[in-house]
């Protein structure tokens, strides 16, 4: 009896050391850190006051969740017909694997390699540019680097294999059998669609959304070499605090108001969603 | 004309493989309005190949279809004039219980009021007029299958397909649920062809049966023409018990049993276990006057429930044969006994077997 019962505490207690382990006390860590006064010690909200009564950080934070924002939309519109293609349209196994890897495999590469390598296309005389100009459909070079434009194209690209994995996997789930019936009960493909494998696809949607949403309102690396320094988000203004300014209470406020927005807006997202499925 | 009009589904020698495998050769099968046909084979035959052939979901590689006079072999499922009850019912899992029955409707240009009365229509005619507002899930497996029913039922097709619609449910529930189905369809009088391997829930329900092996239909007919007078060995087989006994024709026109060893390349009669009757001696066997008697030994002697299964062995056959009740005194194994057939019972297989 008392045997099963220390397997049981055990069994409850590791997963809670693993969690304040890895997840709480670094939190609680920058939490702490960001309530403390720089000079004097104690406690103070003065990190806040000057994140959330100052126009420039408002702008900041702005600039972060429309990227976040707009890189969500723009995956999930350009990764829902690759997942589409990848699981429902290729039939050769193969193929599928190939685009699969091909998917993947920047992922194992460096996101400062990649960031670098947009930094090259999207230059003045760039591969994007020189294409667009030979082509005749501009008559200048645009101006991508250092703006929202070119952070933009890199979260993107990115961030795009996220989705189409998780939306990929859930359309793989979806029963053939029910739109099949679905066409049995005299759907056309069109409104099968619409009204069976999109619906039962949303919760791939949904999780892809939520991390790609976090991921780009987060990132550092390519914001920072996108920008060229006209481009403020808020990952790099926590960077900033910690490595060169070396003011970690700051910093630690900056960290935790980007935590706070981004769950608000999952939390915002989360309900729209729900309302709207009613 | 007039027979034309009766025929509601017709099937024009279809064939289907895959890849080299020949799932379907060669099938032909004519269904009226309001029939209940069966389709009866083991696993494999190509039931479920068939049936999807006729929704549309397959396309045959030859043959023709044709419901209600219209060839309907190039169109798409939602074009034809039928639905389908799958076997693990499809039910949509993002919707009501009276979503998905009114998703038929809702498809085919009727509006939400007018989609929702027909689907409470049909809830109620399966009997779960109450449970509109749960989902899929929230229901028993009994409870689902009628769903599935009312949901291929709304939109009052001619035809209704049936893939093993019973055979998730367990015996007690299917018995009832074999009743429930059959009044149902005569109720709504719509065409059932009903998949099953199952040759008692076949026999139950079925106006016809086509019995189905190997991509070939073997025979269609009703479940009594199918079990008195089996086309072929298969069927003999398949459908009922059998003994199967190599015959030939004496001189004045009278069959007589020939011995095993001398079996090959003579015609086979059907003997089903009720027609066998055992007993003790040749006096015994010859007081019924035009009986063919064999001598033979009991091997096996097995009761199970209501009736008793005897086998007997008697010119190197292995003879089955099947009393009610248990067995009368004096029935043991290895006992000598005359077993007698009247020859009227006999059904001969056409053409040379085996
Ligand atoms: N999509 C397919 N690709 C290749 N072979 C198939 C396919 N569908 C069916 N077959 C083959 O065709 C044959 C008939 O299959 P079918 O599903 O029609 O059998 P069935 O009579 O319904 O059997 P069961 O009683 O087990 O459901 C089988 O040998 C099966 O392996
Ligand atoms: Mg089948």
């Amino acid at each position: 009896m008392t045997a099963s019962r220390s397997v049981i505490l055990g069994l409850v207690a590791l997963p809670l050391v693993y969690f304040t382990a890895f997840f709480l006390v670094p939190l609680m860590t920058v939490f702490v850190a960001s309530l403390t006064d720089a000079q004097q010690g104690g406690m103070t909200f003065s990190n806040y006051a000057r994140i959330l009564l100052d126009e420039y950080h408002w702008s900041v934070i702005a600039v972060t969740f429309r990227l976040g924002i707009l890189t969500t939309l723009i995956c999930i519109v350009l990764g829902y017909p690759l997942a589409w293609y990848l699981v429902r349209i290729v039939k050769w196994r193969t193929w599928r694997r190939i685009c699969v890897i091909l998917l993947v495999l920047p992922l194992f590469t460096s996101n400062i390699v990649r960031s670098f390598g947009w930094m090259v296309l999207l230059g003045r005389n760039g591969l994007v540019n020189e294409t667009l100009q030979a082509g005749g459909l501009i008559e200048r070079p645009i101006r991508f680097l250092g703006t929202e434009t070119g952070i933009l194209i890199g979260l993107v690209y990115i961030l795009l294999p996220f989705v189409v994995l998780t939306i990929g996997n859930a359309l793989a789930k979806v029963d053939h059998s029910l739109e099949q019936a679905s066409a049995d009960l005299g759907a056309s493909s069109a409104s099968t669609f619409w009204h069976v494998t999109f619906p039962l696809s949303i919760p791939g949607v949904v999780s892809g959304s939520i991390i790609v949403f976090a991921l780009a309102v987060s990132a550092y690396v390519t914001p920072a070499l996108l920008s060229g320094g006209r481009v403020t988000v808020l990952a790099v203004l926590v960077f900033q605090q910690y490595s060169s300014v070396f003011n970690f209470h700051y910093g630690g406020a900056l960290a935790i108001t980007l935590l706070v927005f981004t769950l608000l807006m999952i939390a915002i997202a989360s309900l729209v969603s729900r309302l709207g499925a009613r | 004309m007039a027979g034309a009009d009766m025929t509601l589904l017709a099937i024009d020698d279809i064939s289907k493989n895959f890849g080299k495998h020949q799932a379907l050769c060669d099938i032909s099968l004519a269904i009226e309005s309001g029939e209940f046909v069966s389709l009866l084979g083991p696993s494999g035959c190509g039931k479920t190949t068939l049936l999807r052939l006729i929704a549309g979901f397959l396309r045959a590689d030859r043959g023709t279809i044709s419901i209600a006079g219209e060839d309907v072999t190039g169109l798409p499922p939602h074009r034809r004039p039928l639905n389908t009850v799958f076997q693990n019912y499809a039910l949509f899992p993002h919707l009501t219980v009276a979503d998905n029955v009114a998703y038929g409707p809702r498809r085919t240009g009727a509006g939400k009021a007018e989609a929702s009365r027909r689907a409470q229509e049909a809830l109620d005619l399966v009997g779960l007029g109450e449970f509109g507002d749960r989902y899929p899930r929230q229901m028993s497996g009994g409870q689902q299958q009628r769903v599935a029913l009312a949901r291929a039922i709304v939109n009052r097709p001619k035809l209704l397909l049936l893939d093993e619609p019973l055979s998730a449910l367990d015996l007690q529930l299917r018995k009832r649920m074999q009743i429930e189905l059959k009044q149902l369809q005569e109720k709504i009088g719509i065409a059932f062809v009903f998949v099953t391997h199952d040759q008692e829930e076949a026999m139950a329900m079925s106006d016809r049966i086509a019995v189905m092996n190997a991509g070939r239909i073997e025979q269609v007919g009703t479940g009594a023409e199918i079990y008195r007078r089996p086309a072929t060995r298969f069927v003999a087989e398949f459908i009922g018990e059998a003994s199967l006994l190599p015959v030939q024709r004496t001189g004045n026109g009278a069959l007589t049993i020939v011995p095993a060893v001398e079996a090959s390349g003579r015609s086979v009669a059907v003997l089903r276990p009720e027609h066998a009757q055992i007993f003790a001696g040749q006096a015994d066997a010859s007081t019924s006057c035009n009986l063919l008697s064999m001598e033979g030994h009991v091997e096996t002697v097995a009761s199970i429930g209501g009736v008793t299964n005897i086998y007997v062995r008697a010119l190197g056959h292995l003879v089955h044969a099947r009393r009610l009740g248990l067995v009368e005194s004096g029935l043991r194994e290895g006992q000598k006994v005359v077993l007698g057939i009247d020859p009227q019972n006999l059904h001969l297989l056409e053409g040379p077997q085996p």
